[in-house]
């Protein structure tokens, strides 16, 4: 999110799109509420009439897998009807820029890809193009040649080389009737969502898009969110309350997870992970500055820390360095910097390690090794029965779960979930250990929340039995596996023997709460001495107060930098912390235990008294970065003279403002404190400027709508039907929905629900919540149960080229067939909650769900793939 | 002493079952026997387990469909006609206004459950019956229970050991009033904030407001159900004959 779950009531619009967010982020609707209740909109879109839709003011239906389309079409409502601001788009995103002139968009030349797509080393998958590469060479910035580059801005929005007019150009296909024959949706209704959304562009109005793994999981997943990215630039909702584009988080603690490195591409705080081509720090530091996570190299006019042409770009990552230096020094603080950093394990350069191809290794037997650590992919992963089916080729597998999940049980049945016969299993070599884990309730520590927010909370009750706490079972397992290292070493041991591992020893006398604050505070980060030892001359605790006190010399460390000021020195907080300390609920200087309730800017609640409750909470626990509850927030004021509506500084929206500028700024903590108009908004890009035109993603600097892999709907938009940079894994089953044999034409999606968790395993182990849904099952529309003579209630089977479940039918008219084009496409949802580990057991929806990523991330594409549905007759 | 009343109000409801869990849970009834039938509404309908059941509707088709929840169970009869009936003396009215099942007199084997039939709420299909209930299905077999029907959570309203509104130990949520937990389950398990309990003006006030702006705001037939004879009031956002009342 780059807002907060809070900030969603300040919206005038809120569209739920790739989201069911009332049925799997109940919360979330007591600020949805709110803003309804003050008069703001509520759009639902989704492939089925939701429990979220219940209570919108607008609904569209759209097939899966065309959020592209759909989001292109508002894109180009706006733009085609001058429904956009105007000085955000100018001043805070790169419209102005001017791209290189070899630069094609889909709309031109080869229909369907952008110039560069390079077919060499590319396959082919019933006839489409897949696995190609781009040459992006002109996906660039026109400018001077450098170092130090000067970007060519145009002098304004219509000179045919920027990027505004490239994106002009790119949507102009996407108008209401295309849009509509794509999606499926009621041309009447989208039309009525496209002004009620764009109204949204004038300077105090805003929107909120709440997505989740229905936009994500699809192989165009990382350009259905740049969709939405795009549409809240133009119409300056990004960094203003009741904007932004906010990720709901699916799983309690993602966010902290994904904060905290649990993605193969990144280190702790979203530093690049290093291959091995990256030699050494510097090497490291230049080919990070080089990578596309942050833009062409030919564009790097601030290089290495110090500013090229253009001091108003702040550009954060060049403060990279640091982290990196602090992060190695947390890990090995005994060790120089150089030796640190080859202690760092690297990645094999272009080789992924995405979890498609962690399973893909698995099946091939190229891992020997697998710790499952609260995640059940024998459900959850796509194409189940092969995850099941490579799990057996894992010589040992541990499994940290409170409940014997599907995953713990693998070899207690076959793929299909029937039980194995003893010698069955027998035949199975793979050593499970189960390692029983406590439940969040039975633990300390903090969680990060979807809007940032690290909160921490207390242990309510003891684990059972021989169940422990994560942060012992972990500690644990590397205390011993240093032991071991250091009694028979390996061919490398120092990386291990030598790693800082101080949290407590075997049987502490510690409990919950001291261990997970040593945890805490070390990912906070300290002052350190030479020999590696606490500095406690600055402060009395050596904690560092702020990232950007960080060093690149091995002065400091820091697990995380994102973190740093999550637990202070008591000497370092701030004047409203010292005058309040009743509202530290436990230790004084840990922020995330913070418990103050009434709305207060930072700086406390009587610093401005006329500040708009816009609901900040900065004194309820803490949220990274430095407790900016709002990212990129300097955007949320004007960033020149605004004219009548107010000066530099001034914010856009006076009833809800985020921060106003008055010799200082006052509200929310801004994002670079320099005066208005000194630092361009969005830090994070080297040129300063959010990307309309944004090169660094796989297949496009724009979004343009692929089908499904799976789909029986011809691409109308260019000669392209999928993603031609997706990669197919070897083996992965696939159906051609445009073969001549239509086995399998029926659309199909998976999500979950609210009376089930997840995988399942601690839902279905609890009897409440297996009563009030007992049974995996199928929606599917009146028109589609007719045509297949299936009642209301009857078992059916759905199948596809991977396997089939049985479930039960739900026909609905929540569920309605898409009238495309003269083509009539029908679509079922299925539940993926189920496996075959506990009582109720039944199908997991992703037995049916192909093993294919998203181009660049690679996750999976299970909300679009295609079944075959059936009564099953006794 | 002041009368208490609930509002519970189907325009903020998502039907997410938190407050039918919560009942369950707080007054220790058992997980009952169900199996999917066709709609997310389960169990069916009221039991000896399960006091609070959401009921879904769909109604309407195309751009006209609405997806409807309510959350039902005992009205809260100003006069109950259920403790008018039981030959056993079993129900028993608070002075607040609200009653419940005293289990230590109710004996479903010694009475015809005049409660059930004396109740002017029938619901449920296809044959409708009273609010209090006896038994549900439990491994295949009824078990036997007491008449059992909602009761205010009377033991949470009036329990000295959980929180109360005038804790200054407690901790204030977003809207800056102290965490008060001697509410009724279903209302501090609800999301949305879609019940409310409190003493009764104010709720039959807030009940009339919201109808009202609900009326100009896109629900023309915006209601309250049941009237003025009961302590528990549903806002309802379509006439009640659409909800089968």
């Amino acid at each position: 999110m780059t807002q907060h779950w809070i900030d969603i009531r300040n919206a005038d619009v809120v569209m739920i799109i790739g989201s069911n967010a009332a049925e799997n982020h109940p919360m979330s609707f007591k600020w949805v509420q709110k803003a309804i209740d003050k008069g703001g909109t509520l759009i639902s879109v989704d492939p089925r009439f939701t429990r979220s839709s219940s209570k919108a003011h607008l609904f569209a239906h759209m097939r899966s897998g065309t959020d592209i389309a759909f989001i292109g079409g508002i894109i180009n409502y706006a733009l085609q009807n001058n429904l956009y601001n105007e000085k955000y788009v100018k001043e805070c995103t790169n419209a102005l820029f001017k791209i290189n002139t070899g630069f094609q968009t889909c709309a031109e030349g080869d229909l369907g890809v952008f110039s560069g797509l390079d077919k060499t080393g590319g396959g082919t998958l019933f006839g489409h193009d897949v696995d190609c590469k781009y040459n992006k060479s002109t996906w660039a910035y026109q400018g001077t040649a450098g170092p130090p580059f000067v970007p060519v801005l145009a002098a304004d929005l219509n000179d045919p080389d920027c990027a505004f007019q490239l994106l002009k150009k790119q949507f102009a296909p996407y108008t209401i009737n295309q849009v509509c024959e794509i999606t499926g949706s009621d041309p009447v209704v989208y039309e009525q969502i496209c002004q009620a959304y764009c109204a949204t562009y004038p300077d105090d109005k805003s929107a909120t898009i709440m997505y989740a793994m229905g936009t994500t999981q699809h192989t165009v997943g990382t350009q259905n969110v740049r969709s939405y990215a795009i549409l809240q630039l133009l119409l300056g909702n990004i960094g203003v309350a009741g904007g932004g584009i906010n990720a709901l988080r699916g799983q309690d603690n993602v966010q902290g997870s994904t904060d905290m490195c649990i993605l193969e591409h990144i280190l702790p705080g979203y530093i690049k992970q290093p291959t091995g081509m990256d030699v050494d720090m510097a090497t490291f530091i230049a080919n990070w500055a080089d990578s596309t996570k942050i833009i062409e190299p030919a564009h790097d006019y601030t290089v290495n820390g110090t500013p090229g042409t253009d001091p108003a770009s702040s550009y954060w990552w060049q403060h990279g360095e640091k982290y990196m230096a602090s992060l190695i020094k947390a890990w090995w603080p005994t060790e120089d910097l150089v030796t640190g950093y080859n202690r760092l394990a690297k990645k094999v350069s272009g080789k992924n390690y995405s979890m498609l191809s962690i399973f893909d290794a698995m099946y091939h037997s190229e891992l020997n090794g697998f710790i499952c650590d609260g995640e059940n992919p024998a459900v959850s992963d796509p194409d189940s029965k092969h995850v099941r089916a490579a799990l057996r080729n894992l010589q040992w597998m541990v499994v940290i779960d409170p409940f014997k999940s599907e995953t713990a049980r693998f070899w207690e049945f076959d793929v299909d979930g029937n039980p194995l016969t003893t010698t069955q299993m027998a035949a199975i070599n793979t050593t499970v250990y189960l390692l029983p884990a406590a439940v969040a309730y039975e633990r300390a520590g903090s969680r990060s929340n979807s809007g940032r927010w690290a909160q921490w909370h207390w242990k309510a009750a003891e684990p059972p039995g021989v169940a422990k706490d994560d942060l012992v079972i972990i500690t644990e397992l590397g205390l011993e596996i240093q032991a071991q290292e250091a009694a028979s070493p390996g061919i490398y041991p120092q990386p291990i023997t030598n790693l800082n591992w101080p949290y407590f020893s075997y049987n502490s006398a510690d409990d919950a709460q001291t261990r997970a604050e040593k945890a805490a505070m070390e990912v906070n980060g300290y002052y350190l001495n030479p020999d590696g030892t606490i500095d406690t001359t600055v402060n009395p605790s050596g904690l560092v107060p702020k990232f950007t006190l960080l060093t690149t010399t091995g002065t400091t460390c820091s697990g995380n930098w994102l973190y740093c000021a999550q637990f202070v020195d008591p000497s370092s907080t701030d004047g409203f912390e010292t005058a309040n300390p009743g509202m530290f609920a436990a230790t004084v200087g840990n922020r995330m235990a913070r418990r103050h309730c009434p709305d207060a800017p930072n700086g406390g609640p009587l610093a401005d008294p006329s500040y708009p409750n816009i609901g900040l909470h900065s004194y309820w626990s803490w949220c990274w970065p430095l407790n900016r509850r709002i990212i990129y927030n300097r955007a949320s004021t004007y960033q020149s003279d605004g004219g009548a509506n107010g000066n530099a500084g001034a914010p856009l929206a006076p009833s809800k403002y985020v921060m106003r500028y008055n010799g200082g700024w006052k509200g929310d903590v801004p994002d670079h404190g320099a005066a208005p108009g000194g630092v361009y908004p969005f830090i994070m890009h080297k040129e300063g400027h959010a990307h309309l035109f944004g090169p660094g993603r796989a297949e496009g600097p724009f979004p343009s709508h692929y089908e499904p892999i799976e789909s029986v709907v011809a691409n109308p938009m260019g000669n392209y039907q999928v993603n031609p940079i997706v990669h197919i894994y070897d083996g992965a089953v696939f159906t051609d929905g445009l073969a001549p044999t239509p086995e399998f034409p029926i659309a199909a999606t998976t999500y979950r629900l609210t009376e089930h968790w997840h995988t399942g395993s601690m839902t279905r182990n609890l009897p409440w919540c297996n009563q009030v849904q007992p049974e995996p099952f199928v929606e599917m529309s009146e028109e589609l149960a007719a045509l297949k003579g299936i009642n209301n209630g009857d078992p059916v089977k759905v199948s596809c080229a991977r396997g089939d479940i049985s479930v039960k039918a739900c026909v609905t008219k929540r569920f309605k067939p898409f009238q495309l084009n003269g083509q009539t496409v029908h679509q079922v949802g299925v539940i993926w909650h189920w496996g075959y580990a506990t009582p109720n057991p039944g199908d997991s929806g992703n037995v049916l769900t192909p093993f294919v990523g998203d181009a660049n991330t690679r996750i999976q594409e299970s909300k679009a793939f295609l079944v075959n549905i059936e009564k099953v007759v006794p | 002493m002041a009368k208490i009343a609930m509002m519970i109000d189907t325009s903020k409801c998502i039907g997410c079952k938190a407050c039918q869990i919560a009942c369950q849970q707080w007054h220790s009834k058992p997980a009952e026997d169900t199996s999917f039938t066709g709609s997310y509404q389960n169990p069916e309908d009221l039991s000896g387990a399960s006091l609070n059941v959401v009921k879904f509707i769909e109604v309407g088709n195309n751009g006209d469909l609405r997806w409807l929840f309510f959350p039902d169970r005992c009205r809260q009869c100003v006069d109950p006609y259920c403790k008018d009936a039981c030959p056993l003396g079993a129900i028993k009215q608070h002075r607040m206004g609200f009653s419940g099942v005293n289990e230590a007199r109710c004996d479903p084997s010694k009475c015809q459950m005049e409660c059930q039939t004396a109740c002017p709420f029938k619901t449920g299909s296809p044959t409708p019956m009273g609010i209090p209930r006896v038994g549900y299905m439990k491994d295949g077999e009824l078990q036997d229970t007491k008449a059992q029907k909602c009761d205010f959570c009377y033991d949470r309203i009036f329990n000295p050991t959980l929180r109360g509104a005038d804790d200054s130990a407690g901790i204030p949520n977003f809207d800056g009033e102290f965490v008060n937990s001697r509410r009724p389950a279903c209302e501090l398990s609800c999301p949305t904030g879609a019940i409310r309990a409190g003493y009764a003006e104010q709720i039959i006030s807030w009940a009339k407001a919201r109808i009202r702006y609900l009326k100009n705001n896109g629900y023309p037939n915006a209601t309250g159900y049941p009237g003025l004879y009961t302590h528990v009031v549903w806002v309802l956002t379509e006439d009640r004959s659409v909800y089968g009342l």
